[in-house]
């Protein structure tokens, strides 16, 4: 399914714990996924599922009350024994991130010429016309009109989907490997949107950058993935390819996800999936399937078991000691 | 929702006509804040018993509308009329014995809840600012409705603090219905929820419209949740109505080039159908509402717009044998649209 050789960005049995007022809380529970060079792989999931706390752990972003462990090996170096230094070096230059709400990471007071010309001095030591020039091309790439003009100005000159494009240009300046895209579009309006998924997925072909994007929208996943990691409560409950995924889900919590959207393209007269209950939030691991009291196909064994990440009924993996059997075409709802 | 009318202490009195008109009429609605125009002259009418959706991106006006339907503000010029009775000029004073012909929920029930009050001092809200029924009548009503939104009598003590995100949309709608009101606004109500939270608060206002019988303003970005929802769907672009029209009609035949633009932006959960749509994309973003374009107000974004829209306000117009009507030179009487 992926080309040979080491994954650009490979993660082993991730876990992060928080220490909190209220007790310690398992936020990634041992999360293991990999990330090819030139692929678009969607972490999905719902709020307190861990999928941006995975994010920030890959590079040591998150704050001194987290504990990590596990491994993250990124071009066959294992990250998790780097440096503070080291990593800082590494952000930015192979590793970029792009966050939900631009206005937060572009510095108000300087103009958008000057932050990405700061990105390419520090990482390329690139100054002057040549600085300039690649800022103009950076912009050009990530749809930016009149891109010189645009230079001069300060991030609140331009609008929600402008700053939010500025902000993936930033990321883009040093041709990082792997650019980590947080919900990139998630404040925005749909048509805003649509110009910002364009640029993500032209960007693979175009500048040969990978990309994980952290996302609960379905509609975006389906629009610009090539793989999904599904994750519950800490953990990985599924990983396919996009088709595969939308085509034969085999996690039960997938499955309800995927029919608590309203979706024109498969509309029935009934009403949308609920999932009953909410996600649980635990202090440890426990020997069972965190999705068990929400699932229709728990059994005892789900609750005194804990299922591995297994290939299932359709052929990728899945955590589930009761996968769906993939429903012949036609048959389904 | 078991029909028992129970202690009804609030027979659909006031806001429900006896002659059949519309729960809502809008006309000529203008609403300015200052040099902002945020809704810019609109029609709009929304039967009895009917839902309808009022689909926009930000900066449309759509959340401004439905705080001037619930004379949430003051409404700059024009009229709206609930119940045929006309709301638009009344005073605070004058407007607080006929709201409970009609209420509104918001996208953050967090913020709209007051986190001072239990659930089931919320939930009666209603039922104590029109004095309706006795306290014990009051509070039987209150279970009523809380069980009908699906929260058991156990919440009534609780703080909103001590619900999820879900839960407390409930009880902002169980709060909203509790006097049994003609009218419900529904703005944005499962935008701030996850997915599958989302969707039991769809299911349940479905169901809720279907037992009550409550004509319906639901007014959001998402399109999914309109086409779910919604019998008729209005499209808003910078304070204006660019097309209104039955839910299967505007779904399956866009007419205005924005609402095509709209429709072919939002993505859908299913790969092998995306792929296969072709996406529109808009050049440049919503102009300010400060100063809305001349003729008509999305030719700057539009992509097939001639000269004439630049010059020329197109109005909201009846087109094609189904009854739609959109706001577009391009689009003939017989319904024909620009393709884009």
């Amino acid at each position: 399914m992926r080309p040979g050789g080491e994954p650009l960005l490979a993660v082993r049995d991730l876990t992060v714990r928080f220490r909190t007022e209220d007790g310690p809380v398992l936020a990634v529970d041992g999360a293991s996924f990999e990330v090819a060079g030139q692929e678009t792989v969607a972490l999905v999931g719902e709020s307190g599922c861990g999928k941006s706390v995975t994010a920030m752990a890959l590079t040591g972003l998150l704050p001194p009350n987290a504990t990590v462990s596990g491994e993250v090996r990124f071009g066959g170096d294992n990250l998790q024994q780097r440096s503070r230094s080291a990593l800082r070096a590494i952000r930015g230059r192979e590793i970029a991130y792009v966050f939900q709400e631009p206005m937060t990471s572009l510095n108000p007071v300087l103009t958008i010429g000057r932050q990405i010309a700061e990105v390419l001095h520090r990482h390329q030591r690139l100054r002057g016309a040549p600085a300039r020039r690649r800022a103009v091309e950076l912009l050009d790439l990530v749809g930016i009109p009149l891109p010189a003009r645009r230079l001069r100005e300060y991030p609140h000159q331009l609008s929600g989907g402008m700053r939010q494009r500025a902000m993936i240009a930033m990321a883009l300046a040093c041709t990082p490997k792997l650019l980590v895209a947080d919900e990139p579009t998630t404040a925005l309006d749909v048509t805003v949107q649509a110009g910002i998924l364009d640029v993500l997925r032209t960007l693979s072909a175009e500048t040969g950058t990978a990309v994980l994007l952290i996302t609960h929208d379905l509609g975006v996943v389906a629009d610009i993935a090539d793989r999904v990691v599904v994750m519950y409560a800490g953990r990985v409950i599924e990983e396919a390819d996009v088709d595969d995924l939308f085509a034969r889900p085999g996690h039960p919590y997938t499955r309800g996800l995927l029919d608590a959207v309203p979706n024109p393209a498969r509309r029935s007269d009934g009403s949308l999936r609920e999932i009953p209950g909410r996600v649980p939030v635990l202090a440890s691991s426990p020997d069972a399937c965190t999705f068990a009291d929400r699932c229709s196909r728990a059994d005892s064994t789900c609750r005194v078991h804990r299922p591995e990440l297994v290939p299932g009924p359709a052929g990728h993996p899945v955590r589930c000691w009761h996968p769906l059997a993939p429903v012949v075409a036609g048959e389904r709802r | 929702m078991t029909a028992a009318p129970a202690p009804d202490p609030a027979p659909r009195a006031a806001a429900a006509p006896a002659a059949p008109g519309p729960a809502l009429e809008v006309t000529g609605l203008v609403k300015h804040f200052g040099p902002v125009r945020a809704v810019d002259g609109v029609d709009l009418a929304v039967a009895e018993g009917e839902v309808l959706g009022l689909v926009g991106e930000s900066g449309s006006g759509k959340s401004t509308l439905g705080r001037c339907v619930t004379r949430l503000v003051p409404v700059t010029a024009g009229s709206v009329r609930i119940g045929g009775r006309e709301i638009a000029r009344l005073s605070r004073h004058a407007i607080r014995p006929l709201r409970r012909g009609f209420n509104i929920v918001f996208q953050d029930p967090s913020s709209s809840l007051n986190p001072r009050l239990t659930v089931g001092d919320i939930a009666g809200e209603p039922l104590r600012q029109h004095r309706l029924g006795t306290a014990a009548q009051r509070r039987n009503r209150v279970i009523e409705m809380l069980d009908s939104v699906g929260l058991g009598s156990e919440v009534i003590r609780r703080y909103p603090h001590e619900l999820s995100g879900g839960q407390r949309q409930r009880v902002s709608l169980a709060r909203a219905l509790v006097a049994e009101p003609a009218l419900l606004v529904a703005d944005e109500p499962t935008s701030a929820l996850d997915v599958s939270v989302q969707a039991s608060v769809l299911n349940l206002i479905a169901r809720l419209q279907r037992d009550m019988g409550f004509a319906c303003l639901f007014i959001t970005h998402d399109l999914a949740s309109v086409e779910y929802l919604a019998q008729r769907v209005a499209v808003m672009y910078l304070g204006v109505l660019v097309e209104v029209a039955d839910r299967a009609e505007l779904f399956e035949r866009p007419r205005h080039p924005y609402t095509q633009a709209l429709l072919s932006a939002a993505p859908i959960p299913d790969p092998a159908a995306q792929r296969q749509r072709r996406r529109v994309v808009l050049s440049g973003e919503m102009p300010s509402p400060v100063s809305p374009p001349p003729g008509c107000r999305f030719h700057t974004r539009c992509p097939v717009a001639v000269d004439r829209c630049a010059v020329e306000v197109p109005p909201l117009r009846p087109v094609g044998p189904a009854g739609a009507l959109v706001a577009c030179h391009l689009v003939g009487d017989d319904g024909t649209a620009p393709s884009l």
